[in-house]
């Protein structure tokens, strides 16, 4: 296949530019693969020996709130580079992630939330490990979804990625219901201790179903400098001021990007559009149960 | 920054280039300059405008998005009040592009058209004609001339009439 | 990878050698044999026995109507070929042996992507998955027919047969009508995609044979052929994982280069095949002994180990049984030579599991008080 480089013109699919260097001899160099929608129409061509009968096209649907349903079920939606994205192979991920929450009740959460998940431990001694923690974020898509959970045990800092999809989870609790000013909170780690402590024995908070998600408004002071990162270019507002000399705001003023969340374009190739999505959490929502429940007390 | 804003200009010169082209589309429906400018544009203008056909003016976010993109603020009322209800049932793109031939002499830079679909202006393309159904037509009046004259072994498609049928013949081919 | 040794001779004053046995003396001048490695199998160039495949598209100018109708047509030509292929009987059926080795036909397969899967003891392994997309064998040479191939190295010939497999049965107003020949002796569609294996008599494969995933089983292990992405010239970092320079320290202009390329013996030559920046990718690479963990009858999908199989996604693969003995299952062989309909049960389960690999519909794994 010739060089592949990407265009950056403002389109809504990317763009395959062909580099004339390594392929200026064969008149097809791009015969090895097929694009998208040529597959599509391959799979249910009347030529092949099995046609798929059913269509790996969703029907048409409109739930009403779909920027919610990005936060309740974010990864069900498929990673949005154009190469990578195979129907198919979209739709068997998620029939998987069906089969493995209807046994793993994985219940609605955000970044700030209390969380305790029970892990099963070859070498622990009830053969579980349960720990608790506040969410700090949230990552992946499809089965490779995971969520880290921090808390100081004993003065360590201790964070826990887990794999929601893993077969060890036996159970995932939500004790505290809430989101945070931001989304994500790598920020704790320059945090005083307290912060992040949560007591293993957290008692679940009751949340009245259907009611909309408590913003905990804390603004968190920080140690002083030196920090793991550089807080004052990252437009945080959920931290207190950060008292740093003028210095610091100048730089980041100078290497700030304030056009990128302007770029309709950009940002729309960065995420699955809203047809799109909404197509694919109405197949999850007929899939899987309302998780908007109140957290049952152990 | 310098006004053509081109190469040299950063990132943020091309979102200033992108803006003036998204705001000079709102108003003239027509635009003639670079295909890859254009081209370029015109997914930013289709975003815009596929923002407020489905968000209305009500939504704050949008009414942001308009009053930035748009340089001259009576085309943010114009995309909610014109643009977004001439749009609201559309299935196509809203836009679309047409490729100029290339001028001769000349530096040599492709040239295109982008255009708003249902703008007031004349087509670009011309109609296209359906010769078969012009020729169907001329036969049958042929053959009605010819019938009330009586001479009938003269019928035949390839008669030397002058083509008077010409713009009747434009007109039914719609 | 071949590796070819290549023979210098250096008119040279012979110093003390250090590198011991790559050196022979012969008077005043010196051998030595010099290992060439990573030598590149990358070519674009169209070899000359291929057949011209794609037809310039120019416009028809048919309406709507009359390009159904021919959908119509060209689909009511093949249809009764697509239910029934075979227009012989079968032909008989080999015996699978290690010794002499048994070579069945492959499968030209598509890369779909990437999924993550668990296995018994919790193990995450990252599976590629590969669909088995409408293959068919075209044509089957025996080793003696074969052995006139121009394309036929030396060193097979009168060996191995060659069957040619391919894979999308497509509209054949698309292609040249030389290439549509290819198809008349079976009388299929045209595929899209055509490739070749080579075969052993016994498992001697009759033209018009459908292939699907169940040519292949659970728990086999296959070897995955394909062209790597093209990556361009790139730099010795990226190209052969050398480490570079330090970032600071007094270094100067040099953090991503190579740094030395030989020491004062070789000032003049420095060894041929030395690892420098260059062209990488577009290389067709085998990765072998991949198991199979799953496979999807329904859409004939083989879930295979590792995400690391080379190509883009939507990129065509050759997919064959391994040729490592120690991962050959000789005590329950594969179908040979492929996996006729008849051999299937009449009701098969969507997905297929090997006994190691944790299906989701199973409970969590939890550990009892008696493990240990």
């Amino acid at each position: 296949m010739a060089t592949v480089r990407m265009c950056n013109i403002g389109r809504l699919q990317n763009v395959w530019k062909i580099s004339r260097r390594s392929s200026y001899l064969h008149p097809n160099p791009e015969r090895n693969t097929i694009k998208n929608d040529d597959l599509e129409k391959y799979r249910k061509s009347c030529l092949t020996q099995n046609p798929e009968k059913v269509t790996s096209k969703l029907p048409d649907a409109k739930p009403a709130n779909i920027e919610e349903y990005r936060h309740l079920y974010p990864e069900f939606l498929p990673h949005p580079n154009w190469l990578r994205r195979d129907f198919l192979k979209e739709q068997l991920e998620r029939k998987d992630m069906y089969k493995r929450r209807a046994i793993l009740s994985i219940p609605e959460f955000y970044v700030g939330s209390i969380m305790a998940v029970t892990v099963a431990d070859e070498f622990a001694p009830n053969r579980e490990n349960r720990f608790v923690g506040i969410c700090i974020a949230r990552e992946g898509v499809g089965l490779d979804a995971n969520f880290t959970l921090r808390n100081v045990v004993d003065n360590q800092g201790i964070e826990i990625r887990y794999e929601m999809y893993h077969p060890h989870i036996q159970k995932i609790e939500v004790l505290k219901l809430e989101k945070r000013l931001d989304e994500e909170l790598y920020y704790l780690r320059d945090a005083p201790p307290e912060y992040s402590t949560i007591p293993f024995d957290f008692e679940p908070v009751q949340f009245a179903k259907g009611s909309k998600v408590p913003v905990n408004p804390i603004k968190v002071k920080l140690n002083p400098r030196p920090w793991l990162q550089r807080y004052e270019r990252m437009n945080l507002k959920g931290v207190q001021d950060l008292e740093l000399p003028q210095r610091f705001y100048d730089k980041a003023a100078k290497v700030a990007k304030p056009w990128e969340e302007k770029d309709l374009m950009k940002n729309y190739r960065e995420t699955i559009n809203d047809d799109e999505a909404a197509k694919i959490f109405h197949e999850v929502l007929s899939h899987t149960l309302d998780y908007k429940e109140t957290p049952k007390k152990p | 920054m310098s006004s053509t804003l081109g190469h040299g200009s950063g990132p943020s010169g091309r979102i200033e280039r992108l803006r003036r082209v998204v705001t000079a589309l709102m108003r003239y429906e027509r635009l003639e300059s670079h295909y890859y400018c254009l081209d370029e544009a015109r997914g930013y203008a289709e975003r815009i405008i596929h923002l407020a056909v489905r968000n209305g003016d009500s939504d704050k976010m949008t009414m942001e998005t308009a009053n930035y993109w748009l340089l001259e603020k009576d085309l943010v009322q114009k995309l909610f009040n014109v643009l977004a209800p001439r749009y609201s049932n559309y299935t196509t793109s809203f836009t679309q592009m047409h490729v100029l031939p290339c001028a001769y002499p000349g530096p040599g830079g492709t040239l295109g058209i982008l255009e708003l679909k249902g703008n007031p202006w004349p087509s670009v393309l011309p109609k296209e004609r359906n010769t078969k159904r012009e020729r169907l037509i001329y036969l049958s009046i042929c053959y009605l001339i010819v019938k009330n004259i009586c001479f009938v072994f003269f019928f035949s498609p390839f008669l030397p009439f002058p083509f008077i049928l010409s713009t009747s013949c434009m007109h039914v081919s719609e | 990878m071949a590796t070819s040794l290549k023979l210098s001779v250096c008119w040279r004053f012979a110093l003390p050698c250090l590198i011991g046995d790559n050196f022979t003396r012969t008077g005043g001048a010196f051998l030595f044999y010099q290992q060439r490695r990573h030598k590149k199998k990358r070519s674009n160039r169209i070899p000359s026995w291929q057949v011209k495949q794609m037809e310039s598209q120019t416009e028809t100018g048919l309406t709507f109507q009359n390009e159904a109708f021919l959908e119509k047509v060209i689909h009511h030509q093949y249809e009764s070929v697509l239910k029934s292929p075979l227009k012989e009987e079968p032909w008989e059926r080999g015996i699978w042996t290690k010794e002499p080795r048994t070579l069945r036909t492959g499968v030209l397969a598509l890369k779909l992507g990437i999924i993550p899967q668990w296995t018994k003891d919790g193990t995450k392994i990252y599976t590629t998955l590969l669909q088995v997309l409408d293959n068919h064998v075209i044509s089957y040479k025996s080793p003696r027919e074969a052995a006139s191939l121009v394309s036929m190295p030396p060193y097979h010939s009168n060996k191995y047969g060659v069957a040619v497999v391919g894979a999308l049965g497509s509209d054949p107003r698309q292609f040249t009508p030389e290439y549509n020949a290819l198809f008349e002796k079976t009388g299929l569609p045209p595929k899209k995609k055509l490739g070749r294996f080579y075969v052993t008599p016994n498992a001697a494969i009759q033209p018009g044979t459908p292939l699907t995933c169940m040519h292949f089983r659970v728990g086999d292990y296959v070897d995955v052929q394909a062209k790597t992405i093209d990556r361009g010239f790139q730099g010795v970092i990226k190209r052969w994982g050398m480490k570079g320079l330090p970032a600071s320290h007094g270094v100067t202009k040099a953090h991503r280069r190579m740094g030395s390329i030989g020491g004062r013996p070789n000032r003049a030559a420095f060894k041929k095949g030395k690892k420098m920046p260059g062209h990488m990718g577009n290389d067709i690479v085998m990765l072998l002994g991949l198991k199979i963990w799953r496979i999807n009858t329904k859409y004939n999908i083989l879930y295979v180990s590792g995400p690391n199989v080379p190509g883009p996604v939507h990129g065509f693969v050759r997919v064959m049984d391994t040729g490592l003995h120690y991962k050959m299952n000789i005590a329950n062989p594969p179908p040979m030579p492929t996996c006729y309909a008849e051999d299937l049960p009449e009701e098969i389960s969507e997905d297929l599991f090997d006994e190691d690999l944790f299906q989701f519909s199973s409970p969590s794994i939890t550990y009892s008080e008696s493990d240990k």
